[in-house]
């Protein structure tokens, strides 16, 4: 069941869901394609779209980031 | 943060579902002031200000998809993932990070979605104005929603679906697949905001039609029967009143709902073969939804008496009430003869706000009183007086509310048709708007008490986290509501 | 959780035997009148699309026992309409101008028809009443560009001011500062007289920029300033302004002038109608 330790992320004492890596992978690409839709946008519509979803997935991915090593540190406290 | 400390560890997915109740009320005070902004514009069009992103063309939107889409959905995520988790004996299937995808990917579209109304961007079709990148954007927010509820529900542990999850499902998938129908559209450019519809002319006009009466019927009606289906038989502590009930309700109402969109249309260029099936199949609407009514109220007996002590259970009530109304009002709107006189009238914003305000506000705030003493592990709320002035001010609003527009809906009909003995006009179109003016100050009236309550209700919320010590550690639900050890005033 | 029927005390129902954290279901039946009433709306809906134009297959649809058509009665409608408007029509449309006014009922007829044709066609430039707004005249005073007897308007109604219609009124300024005819401080020398023509203080060069006016302008808004209604000069002479009644305004007109637009309402409004329409606008006040 996901969520439960044993995935080969934890090796690296990490507690790295297999969710956190499909998400985040995800949400690079989004980045990506935020900053490619920015660049050769158009129009303010979509140059805002795609600067605003480059940072939101940076931020996201942050998160999980964060979201991670704060669930390790907790590991190591019980 | 101390929480994490202190409280056993939820076996269920809690925070996200935290994180939609706040976004939820925050976007209520969003909606609600971006109303009274609309209705102040209307009464007086000075407030426009002249500039292009105050204009009321621009601001409608925004508080259109600010109360169904920002204020609405996140109510809905959120107590989708708290009844479903529940009745499922489940936590949250996908892990961590995509239960936060679809609660950020979410608040993401929604404010991407106002800034691009605000910067003059639109696909001009009524609930659905957002331009194809944010539409697909949305998308797949909403495909990983489905992926969390549905995958949910096959990992449960009971070996029943609860009815609540039946209309949330039904919601998640159909407003999929009006979302992607209504919205196809040729983008002129992978670089340019804009795009064409891949419809047009009357075509067009039924398929956002189709869209948008089953937006109301499948994202206002049916996630929020999900939500009234959970709430009222838990704060009333009491079993829902008919399981056959629900079952038939369920099925009529998803089956015939779809077929409602042509009475949007009555008069109009659509054929009228369609017209006719759209009223007919509105008329039949009629009895599904009060199937909903009278499981909603019924569930009530034996505990009717928890209204005098339980301002919040009123809420979840008198919103089953007025979707009793609304679901009256609209197949009776629905009939052509009917529709001839209230078509583009101030009667049909009335009739969406008795839904709006009535069902789906009261609904959501029914709710959220009783889940965030629960979920932030307090024994009440800070105050139960202030949830009576919230419930007392707001339904005034919302009576000033229909009941302006009703008058001015019926004035503006009959003064469009009426004919002098010569057989010209009567009215000039002008002179209807000057004769509504008074009723758009009432209106606007309305809207300020409404959403003076739900600042009350804010501020009763903050207060009830900051201010009320946390129920002892180890115990996961609180109890259900009229049963607080620690009285809150 | 196993299934466990049990019995609720305040009802007397039992419940499914299924649970969801607390929650229970009774198994009570479908209500009576529900189902009567859920049953007699379908067959009140099939009646409905027994009646009228309903099912839809691939080569057409099926139109109903009592063949409704929205076209038929639309189209019925519109018939009824204008035989309940015929004789009155038709009489305005017979008689003259002076006739019509001899006949005092009949001349009503034609102002009240006048009032709500002026409210739905001509109301959103020319203002409730004919009020005007800037760049479009007032009606309701005596000041006129193409004259206010009722011949005149009935012709400004007809054929319209720059229309596409054949035999539109039509005048055209000369741009005097962007063509370059007039120097900037010739322009502010008559600007300087038209000042004392609107009934402002005149301006310093007044005397120059009058005789500047006799040679430029004179030929089209009269030597006083009166206008020409025969050329459609607008009378500068006067305290009713269409671009603005300030120096700015002036000297904008003399140099780019801007020149309004009206429809010609021969294709849409009926003679008749707009005989109406000619009486309504004279009645405002200001005709001639």
């Amino acid at each position: 069941m996901l969520g439960e330790r044993g995935f080969s992320g934890d090796k690296a004492g990490m507690n790295m869901d297999p969710s956190d890596l499909i998400v985040g992978v995800m949400m690079a690409i989004f980045g990506l394609i935020g900053l490619v839709g920015a660049s050769g946008a158009m129009d303010n519509g979509i140059f805002v779209f795609g600067m605003s979803l480059f940072v939101f997935s940076v931020l996201f991915i942050f998160g999980l980031i964060k979201r991670a090593f704060d669930r390790a540190e907790e590991a190591r406290h019980e | 943060m101390s929480e994490a400390v202190m409280a056993p560890a939820p076996i269920y997915n809690e925070r996200v579902i935290k994180a939609c109740v706040i976004a939820g009320m925050f976007w209520a005070v969003v909606a609600l002031a971006a109303g009274v902004y609309l209705a102040l514009e209307l009464t007086w069009p000075a407030f426009n200000l002249g500039f292009s992103f105050t204009n009321f063309g621009r601001l409608r939107p925004v508080h259109t998809s600010a109360a169904i889409f920002a204020f609405g959905g996140s109510v809905l995520i959120g107590t989708s993932f708290h009844v479903v988790q529940r009745t499922c004996r489940a936590r949250l299937f996908g892990g961590e990070a995509l239960a936060s995808f679809v609660f950020w990917g979410y608040q993401f579209f929604i404010v991407m979605a106002a800034l691009s109304y605000v910067m003059g961007f639109s696909q001009s079709k009524e609930y659905a104005e957002p331009e194809w990148y944010l539409d697909l954007w949305l998308t797949i927010v909403w495909v990983a929603y489905l992926v969390v509820f549905a995958g949910t529900l096959m990992k449960r542990e009971e070996p029943h679906i609860y009815v609540a999850n039946w209309f949330y499902l039904a919601f998640i998938l159909t407003v999929a697949m009006l979302h992607i129908g209504n919205n196809l559209a040729v983008p002129i450019s992978p670089f340019s905001a804009k795009s064409y519809s891949a419809f047009s002319g009357v075509q067009d006009a039924l398929v956002q039609w189709w869209y948008g009466h089953n937006a109301v019927g499948f994202f206002l009606t049916a996630g929020f029967l999900g939500i009234m289906y959970y709430y009222i038989p838990k704060a009333a502590n009491r079993p829902v009143y008919s399981y056959r009930l629900s079952v038939v309700h369920f099925w009529s109402l998803i089956f015939l709902y779809i077929w409602a969109g042509p009475h949007h249309l009555h008069y109009t260029a659509l054929p009228n073969w369609a017209q006719t099936l759209g009223m007919a199949f509105s008329i039949m609407l009629w009895m599904p939804s009060w199937g909903g009514m009278i499981n909603g109220l019924m569930t009530l007996s034996g505990a009717w008496d928890k209204l005098r002590t339980e301002p919040s259970l009123r809420f979840l009530v008198t919103a089953v009430g007025f979707y009793g109304m609304s679901t009256f009002e609209g197949p009776v709107m629905s009939i052509r003869a009917v529709n001839s006189l209230s078509h583009y009238t101030d009667w049909t914003i009335g009739h969406v706000h008795s839904g709006a305000l009535g069902w789906v506000a009261f609904i959501s705030f029914g709710a959220v009183y009783y889940m965030v003493p629960v979920l932030w592990h307090r024994p009440a709320l800070y105050s139960k007086r202030l949830v009576a002035w919230h419930y007392w001010i707001a339904t005034l609003g919302i009576v000033l509310y229909i009941t302006s527009m009703w008058v001015a809906g019926i004035m503006q009909g009959l003064m469009w048709r009426a004919y002098d003995t010569l057989g010209f006009l009567q009215y000039s179109f002008v002179e209807s708007v000057e004769a509504v003016h008074p009723y758009y100050f009432i209106r606007m009236m309305g809207g300020v008490m409404f959403l003076a309550g739900a600042l009350l209700m804010v501020f009763n919320l903050i207060q009830t986290v900051r201010t009320q010590p946390m129920v002892v550690a180890g115990r996961r639900d609180a109890p259900p509501l009229g049963a607080s050890p620690v009285p809150a005033e | 959780m196993p299934t466990k029927v049990e019995k609720d005390s305040v009802s007397g129902r039992l419940t499914t035997g299924h649970e969801w954290d607390g929650l229970k279901e009774l198994n009570t039946p479908l209500p009576k009148w529900w189902l009567y009433v859920f049953l007699a709306c379908v067959v009140f809906a099939a009646g409905q699309m027994l009646l009228y134009p309903s099912v839809p297959f691939f080569t057409g649809y099926f139109p109903g026992l009592l063949g409704y058509s929205q076209r038929v009665e639309v189209d019925r409608a519109v018939q009824a309409v204008a035989q309940q408007r015929a004789e009155t029509v038709n009489r305005i449309g017979a008689l003259s101008f002076e006739q019509i006014r001899a006949d005092p009922p009949l001349l009503n007829a034609a102002l009240s028809i006048g009032r709500i044709t002026f409210a739905e066609n001509c109301q959103p430039c020319h203002g409730t009443e004919g009020t005007g707004r800037p760049g479009y005249p007032a009606l309701g005073d005596d000041v006129w560009i193409w004259g206010g007897s009722l011949a005149a308007i009935q012709q400004t109604i007809t054929h319209g001011v720059r229309s596409e219609d054949k035999d539109t009124r039509t005048s055209a300024m000369p741009a005097f500062g962007a063509l370059g005819s007039l120097k900037p401080a010739e322009m502010e020398a008559v600007a300087d007289y038209v000042q004392g023509l609107f009934g402002l203080p005149p301006g310093k060069n007044a005397a120059e920029g009058q005789k500047l006016f006799v040679d430029n302008c004179a030929s089209c808004h009269g030597d006083k300033g009166q206008g020409n209604q025969e050329l459609g000069g607008p009378p500068l002479a006067s305290r009713v302004h269409l671009y603005g009644g300030d120096r700015a305004a002036i000297l904008a007109q003399i140099n780019q002038p801007k020149h309004g637009v009206m429809p010609a309402w021969n294709a849409r409004l009926s003679a008749p109608i707009i005989k109406s329409l000619t009486l309504y606008v004279h009645s405002l006040g200001g005709g001639q």
